[in-house]
């Protein structure tokens, strides 16, 4: 008898476990994330899925540990597109070539599956795509008496109009020496991805060709000049706050009227809904006068573990995560910018919107992905360090030269 | 006398075993790694000294933890200690009183560094933290805290003080409760005053309390990580950098195990360094 019930537990715990598939995410809000986990245990009953929704500052280091230890799982992970080719050098990720035919690949935009591909193969499954625009309140920019920008992608503004505009609106309102509007707030203040537009507007390259040196690059005339503009707004004109490390409190700025404009991403348009007391428009991504117009993109897509024991299932649970009704879903609660095609027409009434229509626009024409380097994990890491101490003040030709000798040294493994 | 001797050994081999696989080994290990460099395929090679002349002579970033880790070591455990020492005197005796407040000081203890450092950096955050909240209510200037290079490392210096006397302060009181009774009994017939029994008698008979806290607080606080790691990420401009973040840094995110263990070697070294010298100084001098 009671080997028997032993013999029932073990099986109930065999099944239990082949079922259960591990999925390690970006940290959304649980209510954005849980009801399309629910749909697809709905739809595949007996299927457990279990999420780890992890903090983004903590994702990227997680996912190093996890998969350098080696095991099975996580089953199913989350990865940033320019870290494709990190995961794929190393072998974490399972080449998906035979999962996906042609025609299904071309659901997604080619850019999309050019970022998810690491050397001729089929690595992540793209997920979202992303863009980025200078919104600015109307509200603040009236009460002030200063112009609004106009909301046209013939109308970009250069860095210097901006610099100028921010000066104007950084104001202290009652008096106590410290500014109560900011001028602008940057969304993700440290990162490569919304900074790295600056440098390339003035011509500069981020990383030399074959990916693997930063010294030159980083380092450049043009790049350093980038990066002072950067040290500019918070050292000198003092025109946005210091240390706003998260993207939800660079929002609440903006979204309470506590900056005049937000650099910020496409998902803006859903996010700031939870402000609806503000009003706010949309001025195209600036660039250095002279220089040529350049906007982030890239955005999150979905791996799956090269040593998991439960392949087919997760690649079932791939396939509807990035397909066309969850990523619909996924976009009305979440607002990152769909990499589907079909998705967009899904919804004519939301992408009809002037605002997306920029947005779109941009992607066709002025975008620029990240580069491509089997370390892009550490180069991101230090040069985001470096970008995070420049704005504190160390001076940014020091930091970045300092930054491109930590990144050879790390990139050098690679060679 | 052999066979006792030999029983002895016995007695103490399982615990020589455990040390041996839980803390020898790995350090062993970790040394070795130390002295190679791995590709990103895993392949390792060895190196000779490579990773230690690098970390000396041409890391950026390495002279700059190594001071931060000591400034924060000298400034901590001193504080720590003090407070710990103080609030045990006030507190060894056994009223009601006493008893709830050692209760309270005792219990930040309980909670994970992890959640004390979530928790602190929600009220000191600068814009929206409790703390400035007090600050501007009192007509004070608020505060950056962990947003400004001059203040994070006080903050978390703060944080550790905060989170770890009432711990020491539990030693000091074991301590402190092991002083025999009759030894102030006589000084009491000899007339002495309070300030003269604490610097006569319970000082000195505390010294081995002392060594033992004094070394194992310096061993832990060189260690501090979880604080760094939550809030301050080494931040803002390298000004929190401990050497031990350093060092997770370049294991798990820059795939640098060579660097990383050297690190912690040079760490482990520093820690030796400054137990042996406490051991010798705080030697304690009689028995009783």
């Amino acid at each position: 008898m009671r080997k028997a019930f032993l013999l029932g537990l073990f099986l109930l715990a065999t099944l239990l476990s082949a079922a259960t598939l591990e999925v390690l995410w970006m940290g959304w809000p649980k209510d954005q994330v849980m009801p399309l986990i629910e749909e697809f245990q709905k739809q595949n009953p007996g299927v457990e899925i279990d999420i780890q929704l992890v903090p983004f500052g903590q994702l990227f280091q997680t996912i190093e540990v996890r998969l350098s230890s080696g095991g099975g799982t996580p089953d199913v992970y989350i990865v940033d597109g320019p870290n494709t080719a990190s995961y794929a050098a190393r072998g974490y990720l399972l080449p998906l070539d035979d999962f996906f035919s042609t025609q299904e690949k071309a659901a997604w935009f080619p850019s999309s599956i050019v970022a998810g591909s690491y050397r001729g193969k089929f690595y992540s499954v793209p997920y979202g795509t992303s863009s980025a625009g200078l919104f600015f309140n109307k509200e603040i920019f009236e009460k002030y008496g200063v112009p609004l920008p106009e909301e046209s992608l013939d109308a970009r503004m250069t860095w210097d109009e901006v610099a100028e505009l921010a000066k104007r609106l950084t104001i202290d309102t009652d008096n106590d020496g410290r500014p109560d509007i900011w001028g602008i707030v940057i969304e993700q203040i440290d990162r490569p991805y919304l900074l790295f537009p600056l440098a390339q507007s003035l011509g500069a390259q981020v990383l030399s060709p074959d990916g693997l040196t930063a010294t030159g690059y980083i380092t450049s005339e043009k790049f350093v000049e980038a990066a002072t503009f950067y040290w500019k707004l918070f050292n000198e004109w003092k025109v946005a706050p210091q240390g706003v490390n998260d993207s939800a409190i660079a929002r609440e700025y903006f979204g309470t009227g506590k900056a005049a404009m937000l650099l910020g991403n496409e998902w803006n348009i859903v996010r700031l809904l939870k402000y609806p007391e503000i009003r706010f428009g949309l001025s195209p991504f600036p660039i250095f006068p002279g220089g040529t117009a350049v906007t982030p993109t890239g955005s999150w897509h979905v791996g799956i573990n090269s040593k998991t024991k439960k392949q087919e299932l997760a690649l079932k649970f791939v396939k509807y995560i990035t397909g066309k009704e969850a990523v619909i879903q996924w976009y009305l609660a979440n607002g990152v910018a769909p990499a589907r095609p079909d998705v967009y027409e899904a919804l004519p009434e939301i992408f009809m919107h002037p605002m997306w229509q920029m947005f779109l626009q941009e992607m066709k024409t002025t975008a620029v992905t990240r580069p491509l380097t089997p370390g892009y994990s550490q180069y991101e890491l230090i040069l985001r360090e470096a970008f995070n101490s420049i704005h504190y003040g160390a001076p940014p030709k020091q930091a970045l030269e300092d930054a491109a000798k930590k990144i050879d040294r790390e990139l050098s493994k690679y060679k | 006398m052999f066979r006792s001797n030999r029983a002895g050994w016995f007695f103490i081999l399982p615990a020589f075993v455990f040390l041996g696989l839980f803390k020898i080994v790995p350090i062993g290990v970790s040394v070795l790694e130390s002295l190679r460099q791995t590709t990103y395929t895993g392949r390792s090679y060895f190196v000779g000294f490579e990773n230690y002349t690098y970390l000396f002579f041409e890391d950026p970033t390495f002279w700059n933890s190594f001071w931060i880790t000591l400034i924060y070591s000298l400034v901590v455990n001193p504080l720590i200690i003090l407070i710990a020492l103080v609030m045990a005197l006030l507190l060894n005796e056994n009223r009601f009183f006493t008893k709830f407040f050692r209760t309270v000081f005792f219990l930040p203890t309980a909670i994970s560094f992890a959640v004390v450092s979530v928790i602190w950096s929600v009220v000191l955050d600068p814009h929206y933290g409790l703390a400035n909240g007090f600050l501007t209510l009192f007509g004070l200037p608020a505060q950056p805290f962990f947003a400004s290079t001059a203040q994070a490392l006080w903050c978390l210096v703060f944080l550790n003080v905060w989170r770890s006397a009432g711990y020491w302060m539990m030693y000091f009181l074991a301590g402190l409760q092991n002083i025999p009774e009759s030894l102030y009994q006589a000084a009491d017939i000899d007339g002495a005053s309070a300030w003269t029994k604490t610097r006569k008698i319970t000082l000195p008979l505390l010294s081995r309390t002392f060594a033992f806290v004094l070394v194992a607080n310096t061993a832990f606080n060189f260690l501090t990580f979880a604080p760094v790691y939550i809030i301050t990420k080494g931040g803002p401009r390298g000004s929190t950098n401990l050497l031990m973040y350093e060092s997770y840094k370049s294991a798990f995110v820059n795939l640098d195990m060579g660097r990383a263990s050297a690190i912690t070697t040079i760490l482990l070294g520093i820690i030796l360094i400054f137990s042996l010298f406490e051991f010798k100084w705080t030697k304690a001098g009689f028995e009783y």
